[in-house]
C-alpha cells in the first residue's frame, strides 16, 4: 500500500519525466505526494579561494540564483499537482543532494522514492557524481528511477 | 512597456529581498570585507615578523633554521 | 575597537584544527625534506633518485601528500574550514619575498613582465570572449572563461562571476576545468621545463603566463628553484593588480555594451540591472576588487632599494631582511600545505560542456605561445639581480 510518494525535484530537463511518473503514480494510487528540492550551496565554498576579491558579491550571487532555482522548481510542481487535485506538499532542505535525501527518508516515512536520472555514455560515466546509483546502493526505500 | 515595468520593479523587489536574507548572516554586517581582513591581517603577520626580526634577528633565524628541523 | 574585532573572523575557531593539521603536516614535510638532501649529498642513490632525478622536494612532497590524504584517504570535515584557511598563510610569504628584490628588478623584470602579461591576460580575455560568442556560450559563461583564463584562475571567476550574471551550472563547468587545468599545468610544467632545459628566470616566467592559478603558480615556480620562484613572484605581483581591470572588462564587453536589447530567459529585460551596472561606480568597483596585500610587498621592495643600513639585505648576515628571509619558507609551507589538501578530484570531474573546450584551447594556447615567448626574450631580462 503507498501511502506517501517523495519526489527528487532538482529543475533539470530530465527530471519532468520523473515529475510525470510521480504525479501519475500519486494519481493512481491517490497517495500524498511530497516535492522536495534540496538547495546545493556548493558553488559557495570557493569563496575563500586565495585571492579572490568581492566574495559576499560572490556569495550574494549564488545565493539568488539558488533561491530561484528553488522557487522556480517549486512552483511548477505546485502548479502540476494541484491541477491533477493530488494532495501534496512541498519541502527544501539545503545541503549535499544525497546526503539530505537519504536523510529526509529516515525522518519521514516514504513507500516509494522517485528520482530522475540520465543515461550516460562514455567520459560522463566518469564524470558524473551519479545520484541515482549511489540512492540505490544507500537508500532502503523502495526506488523508482526515470531515464 | 507597463509591462517591462512591472517586470523591473518585480525583479528589484527580489533583489532587496534576497539581499535582506544574505545579510543576515553574520558575514555581512562586520567592519571588513572577507578579502580585506585576509589581506589585512598578512600585513599585520608581515609587520609582527618584521618587528621581531628587528629585535631579535638571529633568534628568529635559529628558531626558524634549526628549533623546526628536528631530525 | 570595534575594527579591531573586524579583523579577526567570527569563525576562527572552526579553523584551528585544519590549520593545526597543515603546520604539523609542513613541519614533517620539511624535516623528511632535510633529511633527503643530506641523503642525497651523502651519495645515497635511492635518495639522489627520488630527491635529483624526480625532483621530490618540499613543494611537491606536500602538494602531492596533500592531493593524496585528501583524495585517497579523505579528509574529516572539521579540518575543512581550516585547511582552506591555510592556504592564504602564502600571502604573507609573497609579501616577505619583497625583500628579494631592488627597483631596478621590478623595473627590468616587473616592466618585461608586466608587456608580457598585460598582453597575454587582455590577449586571452578578448580572444575566449570572441570565440565564445562564437561557439554560442551564454554571456555569463564567457565571462567567467575569459576572466578564468585571463588571470587567476578561480579567483577571478569568484570576483566576475556577480557581474557578469554566470548561471551555477556554468559556473561548475568553469571552475571544475580551471582546476583541472591549474593542477595538470602544477605537476607537469617543473618536468617539461627540466626536459627542454630551459633556465629558472624563463621558466618562473613561463609559468607566470601560462598557469591561471596563483597559488598553483607559486609552487610550480618553489618547486622549479629560487631564481624561477624569484622571476614568478615579481610577475604575479604585477599581475593580480590586474583583477580590478579584467572585471572592469567583462563588465564593458557583457553588461554595458549591448544592455538595451538583451531579455534575459524569463522575458524580463535585462536593462534593468544593466542600467543599475552601468552607474556603478568605476572607481569604486577598482578599488573593491584591488588586492591590498601586494602593497606591502611592494613596501618592501622600496624598503630594500633604499638601502637602508640597520635593515641589511636578505644576504648580510645578522640584518633584519636577512632574519626575514628564513620566515618566508615556512609561510609557503604551511600554505602549500593547504593548497595541496584542497585539491579535489571530484571538483575537477565537474569539468565539463563548452567551458572544457574553452579552457582546455586557452590553456594550451597560452603554454605554447608562452613558451616561444620567454625563448625570444630569453632569460637575461628575466633574471632577478637583488641588488
Amino acid at each position: 500500500m503507498i501511502k506517501n510518494i517523495l519526489v527528487v525535484l532538482d529543475g533539470e530537463e530530465h527530471t519532468g519525466k520523473a515529475l510525470d511518473h510521480a504525479l501519475y503514480l500519486g494519481h493512481t494510487t491517490g497517495a500524498t505526494l511530497t516535492g522536495m528540492h534540496v538547495v546545493n550551496p556548493y558553488l559557495k565554498q570557493f569563496h575563500n579561494e586565495i585571492y579572490a576579491q568581492g566574495r559576499r558579491e560572490y556569495l550574494q550571487h549564488v545565493e539568488i540564483l539558488l533561491q530561484d532555482q528553488a522557487n522556480r522548481v517549486m512552483e511548477r510542481f505546485k502548479e502540476e499537482a494541484s491541477a491533477r487535485g493530488i494532495s501534496f506538499e512541498v519541502k527544501t532542505r539545503r545541503g549535499e543532494p544525497l546526503e539530505e535525501i537519504l536523510r529526509e527518508c529516515k525522518d519521514n516515512r516514504y513507500e516509494l522514492v522517485v528520482v530522475g536520472g540520465k543515461p550516460l555514455r562514455g567520459l560522463d560515466r566518469l564524470k558524473s557524481g551519479n545520484l541515482p546509483h549511489k540512492l540505490e546502493q544507500r537508500l532502503l526505500t523502495p526506488l523508482l528511477i526515470v531515464k | 512597456m507597463a509591462v517591462s515595468e512591472q517586470c523591473v520593479k518585480q525583479l528589484k523587489e527580489r533583489k532587496s529581498q534576497v539581499e535582506s536574507e544574505v545579510c543576515k548572516t553574520p558575514d555581512a554586517d562586520e567592519v571588513f570585507a572577507a578579502e580585506r581582513k585576509e589581506d589585512l591581517n598578512v600585513l599585520i603577520i608581515v609587520l609582527l615578523v618584521f618587528l621581531l626580526c628587528l629585535l631579535f634577528p638571529n633568534q628568529v633565524v635559529y628558531f626558524f633554521k634549526e628549533v623546526l628541523y628536528f631530525v | 575597537m570595534d575594527k579591531v574585532r573586524g579583523l579577526i573572523s567570527h569563525d576562527w575557531k572552526d579553523a584551528v584544527p585544519g590549520l593545526l593539521l597543515c603546520i604539523v603536516f609542513a613541519i614533517l614535510v620539511m624535516n623528511v625534506d632535510t633529511l633527503l638532501k643530506s641523503l642525497d649529498k651523502a651519495g645515497v642513490a635511492w635518495a639522489n633518485l627520488v630527491y635529483t632525478q624526480m625532483q621530490i622536494t618540499y613543494v611537491a612532497m606536500l602538494l602531492l601528500g596533500g592531493l593524496i590524504i585528501r583524495n585517497v584517504f579523505g579528509l574529516p570535515k572539521v579540518f575543512l574550514r581550516g585547511v582552506a584557511a591555510a592556504r592564504p598563510v602564502v600571502k604573507p610569504g609573497i609579501v616577505i619575498l619583497g625583500v628579494h628584490y631592488v627597483w631596478f628588478d621590478v623595473v627590468k623584470v616587473g616592466g618585461v613582465g608586466l608587456a608580457l602579461t598585460t598582453l597575454f591576460i587582455f590577449g586571452t580575455a578578448l580572444a575566449v570572449m570572441f570565440i565564445a560568442k562564437r561557439m554560442g556560450a551564454s554571456d555569463g559563461l564567457s565571462g567567467i572563461m575569459a576572466a578564468g583564463t585571463g588571470i587567476c584562475g578561480v579567483s577571478a571567476i569568484i570576483a566576475t562571476a556577480p557581474v557578469v550574471r554566470a548561471k551555477p551550472r556554468d559556473m561548475c563547468y568553469a571552475i571544475g576545468t580551471i582546476l583541472l587545468f591549474g593542477t595538470l599545468m602544477l605537476f607537469i610544467f617543473p618536468y617539461i621545463g627540466r626536459a627542454l632545459n630551459l633556465t629558472e628566470p624563463q621558466f618562473g616566467a613561463w609559468s607566470a603566463i601560462a598557469i591561471l592559478n596563483t597559488a598553483q603558480l607559486i609552487a610550480a615556480s618553489e618547486w622549479y628553484g629560487v631564481a624561477a620562484r624569484d622571476t614568478a613572484v615579481l610577475i604575479n605581483a604585477a599581475r593580480i593588480m590586474f583583477i580590478p581591470l579584467i572585471v572592469l572588462l567583462a563588465l564593458w564587453f557583457y553588461v554595458i555594451r549591448d544592455s538595451d536589447s538583451k531579455v534575459d530567459e524569463n522575458g524580463q529585460p535585462e536593462a534593468a540591472i544593466s542600467n543599475q551596472m552601468a552607474s556603478v561606480d568605476k572607481w569604486q568597483l577598482i578599488k573593491e576588487k584591488f588586492p591590498v596585500f601586494i602593497l606591502g610587498f611592494f613596501a618592501l621592495v622600496i624598503l630594500n632599494s633604499l638601502n637602508i643600513s640597520f635593515l641589511g639585505g636578505a644576504k648580510v648576515e645578522g640584518s633584519v631582511f636577512w632574519a626575514m628571509d628564513h620566515a618566508y619558507k615556512w609561510f609557503f609551507a604551511v600554505g602549500f600545505a593547504g593548497i595541496g589538501m584542497m585539491i579535489s578530484i571530484d571538483d575537477m570531474r565537474k569539468a565539463g560542456g563548452k567551458a572544457f573546450m574553452i579552457g582546455f584551447s586557452a590553456a594550451v594556447a597560452k603554454m605554447v605561445i608562452g613558451l616561444l615567448a620567454v625563448y625570444l626574450i630569453g632569460a637575461e631580462l628575466l633574471t632577478v639581480g637583488g641588488g
